[in-house]
């Protein structure tokens, strides 16, 4: 019986469990989870602290998930990894593999801000160890500062928001989101949440003071808590030291593996081909870790799988206004308004590569999937696919087959 | 100008169980139902309705009925309202008036004043669960004596024949009168069933060639569609004198029903008028009748039998006798019930005599001449049951063709408007949107499924009679009594009076 | 695994799959009292090229990406491999409607997403779609 040993123990985890079992039933399979807890979904921890959900159901599979796949769960953090034995050792204990994954994911980044150590209440957000200090922390009321107007800063604040109103979001950014929105989205997207949230935009930290931020432009906020939010940087650790190719993050084929035998790595820890620049990039994003840890499984278990379609993407509805985008936003950029919504659509060479929707994002999968099979645009016209799409843009035999038989994704 | 026109029926919608959905709309072709956005409800022309049902059934709620327009003129038993309205239309058009489908008139119906036997104390009742029970028939000519070898086998050549396993067909629809799709159930049906379907005048579709086995090609007048591969495709080859729905004049499918594959089949141009004229131009005379008989099997090698149809007309007995000696194989004779795509109304309600008179009357003649044997006949004009085929098959039929009863299974309302194009049911058009309608899977399991059940219900009537086989119903007029028919009806039909031993 | 699949070649675009789907999931026994005066929103949804109709609903793939999206476990398969929704679990992120290559999922006016569920969450038990189209353009089989 082969040996599988998963470090990590989170989404990217969980896609190589169900990408070794579907090729290898019997399968030993042991995970070593740092963090301590069993799979939950970390996406899920901002709408905890908002109370969309509860922290029961953030184990979005169950707290017995790995009890339920047959799979042993060891809370320790792994220390070593020995090739040339096949070994991992994690809090004194040694760890045999044959195959193994690294999904060690990634940590917030902490710059070393002149006067941190100053701070109080000083949070990231990134963990549900975060996420239950931090409302710890709310629940005694007062003003927060959220350094980061990124995806986990802004979601952070929706949290927030059921504690306070007192909310500052500061970024150096000239707007929030500005990795995951276009200039015109995000300039929408602030316009829409300016009378929610305090922006503090183009504003570099200069230091803290105690319970104020003070920065480069001389503005000073004072706050009680302060979150920061500022991204996060891929734990590449155990693998540098043992000589795997490392860029910013592990980097992996398609196949999911590194340059080491038997060495597989998924999630947020690594640089892998995304299908729409076709170029190795850290994408950090929910599906890609999925998809990518169950194409390392399968691999791992001897079935041959390739992870080409992997693209940015993102979904999310912060404070009621609803952002979706797959892509790169590159090429020949087409506009359009409906109603209060604002959509775009990025083509090059006929194929689109991207597309950004605030508001109504029905049937926008059906726009990702041109993206991902990299299918010609045709006759289509760009405004009308904005405006709205259905199966009926597909190519007749492609759509006939899809709703009348077999039909790969 | 003052219209004249009454509407012949009235949509009712009940507002309380309409919840809008629209089907109605969508799906009648006669433009009934709109949405009236404003208003927030649904809104019928009645004056466009046909009764073709077709939202009634659809309807998911059931909140829709189609009645009588009760808009009643001045009762009057001779002056009907319906010769009133008729003479309105013509008087503004100046128009033959056309119909579809067969006679509705209030002659009487024969079949629905015969009455079965059944067996009780002698010659018991046969279970048909239990025993076998022969409902096989083979039409065409019968040999008059058999000889046998040293083993036993047969060694007269026996002429050719049909093979059915029950006595019914599916009587001629032309392809262009009815849709591909209601071919393609026919042709299905008949296959699936061991029987066979006919083509009509409008030649035989290539996509259709697959189910020659079950096919009979008919030669009308007009020639449509007729070629060496029809011929050679055939089970078997139908000489069409006439039709019961119009006897005497040969029959009209509008240019405008002529396109693509309709007119490919018939092979005339598209768009032009399709008209069969009366006679065949080279029958002019039994013996011309004779001699077409004679070429259709040289040229087919005398391996098909060949099928003569007439209209059943008031001297129906001498032709048959005619066409009995005239080397035809079998004698199908279509009553003045039988359907049709369009006919002219005076036509079809007035000419023509009913089947089960003439089926009486042609069976005793070709009995009393001896001939009987020399060919099978089957009837048609109005099958709407299978009470119809065992009294038919009583009165002397060795099988029947069912026309209008097909197209009813296949969802037929018989509201009797295929002359406009415009079946809702997708039977008796060639849009291609309505056409879809009819998804043939559907419609040839429905057709099987009717079939299977006569068959069964055949054999029920049978086993009842004591009798276990269709040759030993044939011609078994002591099976059936009249009630309420008159001397002359009787003598006719050669049956017994109910009550009469 | 029993699926919905559609014969385009026979959907008359009559919508009658929309008010009947609408009907199953509105757990109303009675159709009228289900439909009248609502404006629905049903998991299959007649769509056009302007040539021919067709009905889409969730294909219940085998290799489903809305789950892979999915960050709240509402979406997952159950053991016959269809694709069950928890509405409970949704915490309308729309992840799954950024990933459906058919379009077939959706998030509702609740706020949470809602697809086809084979019939298998209300009391019909099979798909009554299938089991409403008048022309067999909705079929519920194996292939």
């Amino acid at each position: 019986m082969k040996k599988y040993v998963l470090i990590g123990g989170s989404i990217a985890t969980e896609g190589a469990i169900e990408g070794i079992l579907s090729a290898d039933k019997n399968a030993d399979i042991t995970v070593l989870c740092g963090e301590k807890r069993p799979l939950y979904s970390r996406p899920l921890i901002s709408y905890a602290l908002e109370k969309k959900t509860t922290d029961e159901k953030m184990y979005f599979h169950g707290e017995d998930y790995y009890e339920k796949k047959g799979v042993k769960a060891v809370y320790a953090v792994a220390e070593k990894i020995d090739p040339a034995e096949k070994v991992i050792i994690a809090e004194g204990k040694e760890y045999p593999y044959d195959e193994l994954l690294v999904a060690t994911g990634s940590k917030p980044f902490v710059p070393p801000i002149k006067g941190l150590e100053s701070v109080g209440k000083k949070h990231t957000f990134y963990t549900m160890d975060d996420m239950l200090e931090l409302r710890a922390d709310l629940e005694k009321g007062g003003k927060v500062l959220i350094v980061g107007a990124g995806l986990i800063g802004m979601k952070c604040a929706e949290g927030v928001k059921e504690y306070t109103d007192d909310i500052v979001i500061a970024d150096m950014a000239p707007r929030p989101l500005p990795a995951a929105t276009t200039p015109e989205a995000g300039a929408i997207v602030q316009e829409r949440l300016s009378s929610i949230i305090d922006f503090r935009l183009n504003a570099a930290l200069d230091h803290f003071d105690g319970n104020k931020a003070v920065f480069g432009s001389g503005e000073e906020v004072t706050f009680d808590i302060l979150v920061l939010a500022l991204g996060v940087r891929p734990q590449v650790g155990l693998l540098k030291e043992i000589g795997a190719e490392v860029n910013r993050g592990i980097i992996v084929n398609e196949k999911m593996q590194t340059n080491l035998p038997h060495i597989y790595a998924a999630g947020d820890v690594v640089e892998s081909y995304e299908a729409v620049g076709e170029s190795k990039r850290l994408l950090q994003l929910f599906p890609s870790a999925y998809l990518g840890g169950k194409t390392a499984g399968k691999n791992m278990a001897g079935e041959d799988s390739r992870f080409l379609t992997d693209i940015p993407m993102n979904a999310t509805n912060l404070f009621g206004v609803r952002i979706t985008s797959a892509g790169l936003f590159v090429g020949e950029k087409t506009e359009v308004t409906v109603g209060e919504d604002y959509r775009a659509l990025y083509t090059e060479g006929g194929v689109i590569k991207g597309f950004i929707l605030i508001g109504d994002s029905a049937r926008a999968g059906i726009l990702t999937d041109f993206i991902r099979k990299k299918r010609p645009i045709g006759d289509l016209c760009a405004k009308e696919l904005l405006a709205g799409r259905d199966l009926s843009v597909y190519p007749a035999e492609e759509r006939r087959a899809a709703l009348g038989g077999k039909y790969e994704i | 100008m003052i219209d004249y026109n009454v509407a012949p029926f009235e949509v009712v919608r009940d507002y309380d169980k309409c919840v809008n959905c629209r089907v109605c709309e969508r799906q009648c072709s006669n433009e009934v139902h709109h949405y009236e956005e404003g208003f927030g409800k649904m809104i019928s022309d009645s004056a466009k309705c046909v009764d073709c049902q077709r939202c009634v059934c659809l309807c998911p709620t059931k909140a829709l009925k189609i009645v009588p327009n009760q808009n009643a003129f001045r009762p009057n038993a001779n002056w009907q309202q319906k010769y009133l309205t008729e003479i309105y239309k013509q008087a503004e058009s100046g128009g033959v008036l056309l119909s579809s489908m067969g006679n509705p008139e209030p002659f009487p119906v024969y079949f629905d004043k015969i009455l079965i036997n059944a067996s009780q104390v002698t010659n018991p009742s046969i279970d048909p669960l239990r025993e076998p029970m022969e409902t096989r028939v083979f039409l065409g000519a019968k040999p008059q004596t058999i000889e046998r070898d040293a083993e036993g086998k047969i060694v007269t050549k026996l002429p050719p024949r049909l093979k059915l396993s029950m006595p019914v067909m599916f009587s001629a629809m032309s392809y262009g009168s009815i849709s591909y799709n209601a071919h393609a159930a026919l042709a299905r049906a008949a296959e699936a069933l061991g029987i066979y379907y006919n083509t009509g005048e409008g030649g035989l579709h290539k996509d259709f060639y697959k189910y020659s086995a079950n096919t009979i090609v008919q030669v009308a007048s007009g020639r449509f569609g007729v070629h060496k591969d029809y011929l050679e495709d055939g089970a078997a080859i139908e000489i069409k004198i006439g039709q019961g729905a119009k006897p005497g004049i040969g029959g009209h499918l509008p240019g405008a029903k002529i396109v693509g594959d309709v007119s490919k089949t018939r092979m005339i141009p598209e768009g032009s008028d399709a008209v069969s004229p009366a006679p065949h131009h080279d029958i002019y005379s039994i013996e011309d009748l004779r001699q077409l008989v004679y070429s259709i099997k040289e040229a087919t090698e005398y391996k098909k039998p060949v099928i003569v149809k007439i209209a059943a007309v008031h001297n129906v007995a001498a032709i048959a006798s005619g066409i009995a000696r005239s080397g035809a194989d079998i004698i199908a004779i279509d009553g003045f019930r039988g359907g049709t795509g369009a006919a002219p109304t005076r036509i079809r309600d007035n000419v023509g005599i009913p089947i089960e008179l003439a089926l009486g009357s042609v069976d005793e003649r070709l009995r009393e001449e001896n001939i009987r044997d020399n060919v099978s006949l089957v009837v048609a004009g109005s099958i709407r049951s299978s009470a119809d085929v065992v009294k038919a098959i009583c009165l002397g039929a060795d099988a029947v063709y069912i026309g209008s009863a097909s197209l009813v299974a296949m969802g037929c309302h018989l509201c009797r408007t295929c002359n406009y194009g415009k079946c809702n049911w997708g039977i008796a058009t060639q849009r291609p949107d309505l056409v879809k309608r009819l998804n043939p899977d559907i419609a040839a399991e429905r057709l099987i499924n009717m079939l299977t059940a006569w068959n069964h219900e055949i054999q029920e009537m049978m086993g009842g009679m004591g009798i276990n086989s269709i040759e030993a119903l044939r011609g078994n007029r002591l099976m059936l009594r009249g009630v309420g028919l008159n001397e002359r009806e009787l003598a006719v039909l050669g049956i017994k009076h109910a009550g009469e031993v | 695994m029993k699926k919905i699949y559609v014969k385009e070649e026979w959907c008359l675009g009559c919508h009658l799959c929309e008010f009947e789907c609408a009907y199953a999931n509105s757990g109303i026994g009675n159709i009228v009292l289900a439909l009248k005066d609502k404006e629905i929103d049903p998991n299959v949804k007649v769509l056009s090229d302007g040539k021919i109709t067709f009905a889409v609903s969730c294909r219940h793939c085998d290799e489903p990406l809305c789950i892979s999206a999915c960050i709240s476990g509402a979406l997952s398969k159950d053991e016959t491999g269809a694709v069950m929704v928890d509405r409970s679990k949704c915490v309308g992120c729309g992840s799954c409607v950024m990933v459906c290559p058919y379009g077939a999922v959706r998030i509702t006016k609740e706020g949470t997403a809602n697809k086809c569920q084979l019939c298998m969450n209300n009391s019909c038990g099979e798909p009554l779609c299938a089991r409403k189209c008048p022309n067999g353009a909705i079929v519920y089989e194996e292939k």
